[in-house]
């Protein structure tokens, strides 16, 4: 972002006149620059915890202890993806990094732990993921993959999106398998470089 | 590069990196900057021919018995608790090779073994590691020591530094960005692979493998849908491709994920890497076949570390990107004996030299002289066998290297330094220290070694000691 326009948001909150952390932050999350201008890699919160909260998303026990795991682990860890806090409570680094490891890490944590994550076991709490009232909806076949994509992507899918997915769905015979269904969309948009970026609203 | 255009190409690097760091410890800022400073100053020439190295580290300080019973009857005369028997020259039927080794089969430490390697010219064995500067035997100091190459231990580590110089003179013939799998860990997190302020390309940095093949890039089963399956994923590439730039670094993560997540399991999964063990021979260089006919491979030892040292050299020789693996010694145990030493101490020796028998084997037959295989630890031992029976901290150590023979000719078949004991009969402080006539050198030669391998002309001015010298110290074998 140039100085200058850097210069212009500093001082427009300011004149807002923000007395609390609150005020500030709401300045910030709920402006057209930051939710609609914004084009950047999002962070690791940034895409899973939207995406979590729209899908009905529950962690698991240990889930956040898991994903602070500071030590070599295989499990998606914060540092694993290059996102870890730095040390002395200095914040992280700026940029979100991309490398294949890194990345690697990152689609792990949003495929694995979060859009595939079907949670199977309502009272046990060592079973997290999406449960599975996100997908007891009224809607069928293309509404069904619109509602999948709305939740995730906050977009409807496109004509192929639509033939290629049914299609798949079809070739596996899950026309009535609704969890089948919502685990090839859900596979197939942590696919997809847009659920990591943030692309300006034109 | 000149070093103008070195030091601003770290400074382009370093970014961010340095800031918790320098405010956490300002004191030994100073020696990390200087460190920086001077990789700008290392002279550098491509070697026609890039080595691999893989370093196995022995954590907790080995003792040297098992590569020199030179002096034991000395020792075991002043020693507070007596040695075997089996090990003293004046016993009939003792385990003694005949290089001063200690010997013993199945209850020995390997020797026969280091016998054999060195007798073949697949190793040499330098008994005069000989830690003198800033003298430590604390395990802390020296573990950090060793493994940065230097007496600064808050500094990068021997993987990062030679990382750097690597990136600052692309001798690899193509783009970093295009490496794969450059420098690998197989012991996970470790000192060797320290950044400190040394921001160095993303794709140098260590990737961390195990010896179970753990794939990082691998995506898990959904169970309703393939993880590669192909109508979807081209469906995900041409619709993050229409994207365009916004999208680009993203649509190279994920080719870049599925190109190693492919080359690991094509190329380094269990059954590929058995299936490309190379036929066995025998004595007489006759391939081995079974009883039907069939080809017998060579076998490393079905131990925690012979797996990990058959992924590290199946990786070495199988990927021509990889440069530089640090394995660690898990799998044998800890090297700290400081009570009933003896009889630990010889198995994980001689499970050390069986693994590293097959290695040496592995390299030849695959035809490859291009790697090195350097083994040492923390520090020697005392010499004098304590009131736990076992040995304490002390200077000398002994460095095990193998094959690379291409990439130092007539470096290999060799036993250089020569020892004495020292110290006050009957107490617990005897130890070894070079004869006055002995070539000797600090453990951080062994990262000038590394360094100078790979086409450093001054690595000196990164450790502080000139690389091991492996040419002109006499060969003391027998």
């Amino acid at each position: 972002m140039a100085h200058e326009k850097k210069a212009e948001l500093v001082n427009s909150i300011t004149a807002a006149n923000p007395t609390t952390f609150d005020q500030l932050f709401l300045f910030i999350l709920f402006s057209k620059e930051y939710l609609m201008k914004a084009e950047r890699p999002k962070n690791f919160e940034e895409a899973f915890f939207n995406i979590a909260g729209r899908i009905q998303w529950v962690p698991y026990d240990h889930f956040f202890q898991d994903l602070a795991y500071p030590y070599p682990s295989g499990f998606p860890t914060l540092k694993n993806m290059g996102q870890a806090p730095l040390t002395y409570k200095l914040g992280r680094f700026p940029e979100v990094p991309l490398d294949s490891l890194s990345f690697s890490y990152y689609h792990k944590a949003v495929r694995e732990r979060l859009l595939i994550d079907l949670k199977t076991d309502a009272s046990n709490t060592a079973d997290g993921g999406w449960q599975k009232d996100f997908i007891n909806v009224l809607l069928q076949g293309d509404d069904f993959i619109h509602y999948l994509f709305l939740s995730v992507l906050s977009r409807k899918a496109t004509a192929q999106e639509l033939q290629v997915l049914n299609d798949a769905i079809v070739k596996r015979k899950y026309q009535t398998n609704r969890e089948g269904q919502a685990m090839i969309v859900l596979d197939y948009l942590s696919r997809l470089a847009e659920l990591y970026t943030f692309v300006a609203v034109q | 590069m000149n070093r103008r255009n070195f030091v601003k190409w770290l400074g382009v690097l370093a970014t961010t990196a340095v800031l918790p760091l320098d405010l956490a410890r300002p004191a030994t800022r100073a020696a990390r900057n200087l460190k920086a400073a001077l990789l700008g100053e290392v002279q550098y020439v491509r070697p026609a021919l890039l080595p691999k190295v893989i370093m196995i580290f022995l954590y907790g300080g080995p003792s040297e018995l098992a590569g020199n019973l030179k002096n034991i009857t000395e020792i075991n005369a002043n020693s507070q608790n007596k040695y075997p028997a089996n090990i003293l020259p004046a016993t009939q039927g003792n385990v003694i090779t005949p290089n001063l080794f200690w010997g013993g089969g199945a209850n020995g430490a390997g020797g026969e073994t280091i016998e054999s390697l060195i007798a073949s010219g697949d190793m040499s064995i330098y008994r005069t590691i000989h830690r003198i500067k800033d003298d430590s035997k604390a395990h802390g100091p020296s573990v950090f020591q060793n493994l940065t190459g230097g007496l600064d231990m808050d500094g990068p580590g021997i993987g990062t530094t030679l990382a750097a110089i690597l990136a600052a003179n692309q001798p690899f013939g193509k783009s970093v960005d295009e490496l794969l799998l450059p420098f690998v860990s197989f012991e996970g997190d470790s000192v060797i692979f320290r950044t400190a302020d040394l921001t160095i390309p993303l794709r140098l940095k260590p990737i961390a493998l195990d010896s179970g093949f753990q794939n990082p890039y691998q995506r898990s089963a959904n169970g309703f849908v393939a993880a590669q399956d192909p109508v979807i994923e081209a469906l995900s590439q041409q619709v993050s491709g229409a994207l365009g730039e916004k999208g680009r670094k993203f649509i190279d993560a994920f080719a870049k994920r599925a190109e190693l997540d492919n080359f690991i399991k094509t190329n380094f999964n269990s059954t590929a890497v058995n299936q490309n063990l190379p036929q066995d021979v025998d004595a007489n260089g006759a391939p081995l076949v079974d009883t039907s006919g069939n080809p017998v491979k060579i076998q490393y030892p079905n131990t925690n570390f012979g797996n990990r040292l058959k992924a590290a050299v199946s990786l070495a020789i199988s990927n021509p990107d990889t440069y530089f693996i640090s394995l660690g010694s898990a799998g044998l145990g800890g090297w700290d004996d400081h009570s009933d030493a003896i009889s630990e101490y010889t198995q994980r020796m001689k499970g050390l030299m069986d693994a590293l028998n097959v290695a040496a084997k592995h390299m030849k037959l695959a035809g490859r002289n291009d790697i090195i295989i350097q083994i040492f630890g923390d520090f020697g031992r005392n010499v004098n066998l304590n009131d736990s029976l076992g040995w304490d901290h002390g200077n000398n150590q002994n460095l095990y290297t193998l094959g690379g023979s291409a990439i130092r000719p007539g470096a290999l078949g060799k036993i250089v330094g020569k020892t004495q004991r020292v110290g006050t009969p009957f107490q617990n402080r005897q130890f070894t220290e070079p004869t006055s006539d002995s070539y000797q050198c600090e453990p951080f030669s062994i990262a000038s070694s590394v360094y100078k391998y790979f086409g450093v002309q001054n690595p000196e001015i990164l450790t502080g000691e000139p690389p091991v010298d492996e040419t002109n110290p006499p060969n003391q074998r027998v």
